[in-house]
């Protein structure tokens, strides 16, 4: 167990190294001169020199990227172009909110999608298999906006139930962890499906009905077990997915977190936000899935050894 | 299809015992993409109490099917029935509830299947699946269930049973899995248990440990079996009566000395010559020629025919009546053997 543990620790902080030198990179491929952008347009050759000097890109990439790592192990993500504040400290202020609807977005999911998979695929075939699988297609395909708004209009201003948006508490929070909830549960409800479908035809299922167990534990039991690991997974991912792809959400709700920011910086160029919000964006994907891994074995005994 | 038969009347049993399970005239088959097909065709077979019965056939002929039906194991689409009756003790049980079918399966007939390797959930530990039965069906603290599982385990031939509990399926071999799943099947101590080829999976020297098992067991337990097989030395070896199926029919019924001695079925008397003995020198079996009619290309005759050596122009045209010998033999041939 601590040898697997050591394993999968070591591969995650390689991933890390590989991922900080793709956002150093990154600032290479913004098609933004970083000095002119703090120069302004009217500098001079000189002062844009001496900047250039300043910020240390006269110097050669490893020297650079070497620099870089020093800084990034310091917790220095560098310093935004736009807010003059560290990068570091404008993530930071965004994470509660962030984690909030990460937290309320995956519970919505799970609490949609995993019942209407399980549902479908002990009846597939039959007309509520068909139902759900209708109601997952749409939950998939409906724009995020679309249903944000729809959310909002309905609980939030016709019914009153919550507030029309802006960042506070639970009442805040449910109608944007919902919409999120709907648009991202139509994808585990096909997945719980065919993975319970798959599970379903196994051997050990019959053992299990030949034993005379419940229909209701032959799949909740017996099958979920076996069934639900790819599901363990995919929310392993999508830690890694909300931390920086709700920006929609945040948008129609007003909530300010890391999505927004991202958005805000990629429109002004401002090179280390960017790079500030990928890194900590693949960051929370690789602990998404090394938390997955962790899980996974506790589920399945064959993963506990290797 | 072409015409009614009465084959469950002139079913030949085995003589004077009471059945326990009995399968009456069942015809039943599966519905799929590709149109619906007839799997089982008037199958009519009786297992008596306290005895083995033994039901062979080649692989594809609805051996499992039949047995699958009677404990209404396969869902339902694809399956459907068209006729027929499961009696077991006195009731019907496709007709049952599925609450009171619940009560049956596991408890009064325990079920062993073909595959070891995967019949057992990987996911949970042998105690808890062991123990799952016993929750079902008796209401036990966990420490009694726990003492009567380990019993039940070592009366399989299991060492040190108390830490096979604690195990999961993946660290234990074939052999070992396949013993769990008798122990298993026997915990409610079962009037029937249904043994579908329980050995085929497994190496030489541990089929013959299991076969040896089972016999024992019946004689302790005083159930009867069902045991489904290919392999005719299995029959020899552990049953008094066999019912020989051929293409979802059942082509021959007789006690299992007399089907080795006297075979009237000619399909049965390819069974038996295709049979390696080790006695014999390396000449290689003899096996019967041609294929198993598919499902949905059944001849309007005996579906044997094709292969038959004493296939004649009426055998073509028309379905065999089930012709009994005397209460030990029954056959469904045109030209059965003498
Ligand atoms: N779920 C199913 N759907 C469609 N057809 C099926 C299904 N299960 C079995 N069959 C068909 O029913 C027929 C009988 O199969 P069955 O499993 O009973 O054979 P068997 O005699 O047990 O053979 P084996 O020795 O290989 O186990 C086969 O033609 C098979 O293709
Ligand atoms: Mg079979």
């Amino acid at each position: 167990m601590f040898l697997f543990l050591a394993k999968r620790f070591g591969a995650s902080g390689l991933i890390v190294i590989g991922i900080t030198f793709i956002t150093f990179l990154l600032s290479y491929f913004i098609p933004a001169d970083p000095v002119r952008m703090l120069a302004g347009r009217s500098a001079t050759q000189e002062t844009v020199e001496s900047i250039r000097h300043q910020l240390g890109l006269d110097q050669p990439l490893p020297v650079q990227y070497l620099k870089y790592l020093g800084r990034l192990v310091q917790g220095d993500l560098g310093r935004s172009y736009k807010q003059k504040t560290q990068v570091a400290e404008l993530i930071a202020s965004r994470m509660p909110a962030t984690l909030k609807l990460l937290v309320g977005a995956i519970f919505f999911e799970v609490l949609f999608g995993i019942p209407a998979g399980i549902f479908a695929a002990s009846r597939r075939g039959r007309k509520a298999d068909n139902l759900a699988m209708i109601a997952s297609f749409v939950g998939v395909s409906a724009p995020q906006f679309v249903v944000g708004l729809l959310l909002l209009w309905v609980f939030a201003y016709k019914m009153a139930l919550y507030p029309l948006g802006g960042y506070g508490g639970l009442s805040h929070l449910i109608l944007p962890a919902v919409t999120l909830g709907i648009t991202g549960g139509g994808w585990y409800s096909r997945m719980m499906r065919s993975s319970m479908v798959d599970v379903l035809q196994q051997d050990y299922i019959r053992t299990a009905r030949a034993k005379g167990v419940r229909e209701s534990a032959v799949v909740l039991v017996h099958g979920l077990r076996n069934a639900v690991l790819p599901v363990i997974a995919m929310i392993g991912m999508d830690i890694g997915f909300f931390m920086s792809w709700t920006v929609v959400v945040e948008s129609v709700y007003g909530w300010p977190g890391i999505g927004q920011l991202t958005w805000q910086s990629i429109q002004v160029i401002d090179t280390p936000v960017i790079m500030g919000v990928t890194l900590v964006a693949a960051l929370a994907i690789v602990i998404g899935n090394f938390m997955a891994d962790l899980i996974m074995p506790l589920i399945d005994p064959r993963l506990r050894v290797r | 299809m072409a015409e009614q038969k009465a084959r469950p009347d002139s079913r030949a049993g085995p003589d004077n015992a009471e059945p326990l399970l009995s399968l009456k005239g069942l015809t039943m088959g599966f519905r799929t993409d590709e149109g619906s097909f007839i799997a089982l065709e008037d199958v009519s077979y009786e297992v008596p109490k306290g005895q083995t019965v033994g039901l062979v056939g080649e692989s594809g002929c609805g051996k499992s099917v039949s047995v699958m039906t009677a404990m209404r194991l396969l869902p339902s689409p694809p399956a459907f029935i068209r006729s027929g009756q499961v009696v077991f003790d006195g009731r019907d049980l496709l007709k049952l509830v599925p609450e009171s079918m619940r009560h049956i399966r596991g408890n009064r007939i325990g079920m062993i299947f073909q595959e070891p390797m995967t019949s057992l959930n990987p996911t949970f530990s042998i105690g808890f699946q062991m123990r799952e039965v016993l929750r079902i069906h008796r209401s036990l603290k966990r420490k009694e269930a726990d003492e009567l599982c380990t019993d039940m385990l070592a009366k399989t031939g299991i060492g040190a049973p108390a830490q096979r509990l604690k195990q999961y399926p993946h660290e234990l071999s074939g052999g070992l899995r396949q013993r769990i799943m008798i122990a298993m099947a026997l915990l409610c101590g079962p009037d029937l248990l249904i043994a579908d080829e329980p050995t085929t999976a497994l190496d030489v020297t541990i089929q013959a440990q299991i076969l040896e098992l089972l016999k024992e067991l019946q004689q302790d337990l005083q159930m009867s079996i069902l045991m489904i097989t290919h392999d005719l030395g299995v029959v020899a070896e552990s049953c008094r009566y066999v019912y020989v199926m051929y293409a979802g029919c059942v082509v021959e019924s007789a006690e299992a000395e007399r089907i080795f001695s006297e075979p009237g079925h000619p399909y049965t008397r390819g069974l038996i010559n295709s049979r390696p003995r080790i006695a014999e020198k390396r000449e290689w079996l003899k096996t019967i020629p041609g294929m198993v009619p598919g499902p949905d290309n059944r001849p309007p005759g005996c579906n044997y025919a094709e292969r038959c050596e004493r296939c004649t122009e009426q055998c073509r045209q028309e379905q065999p009546q089930f012709v009994q010998y005397d209460h030990k033999q029954a056959v469904a041939c045109w030209n059965p053997y003498p």
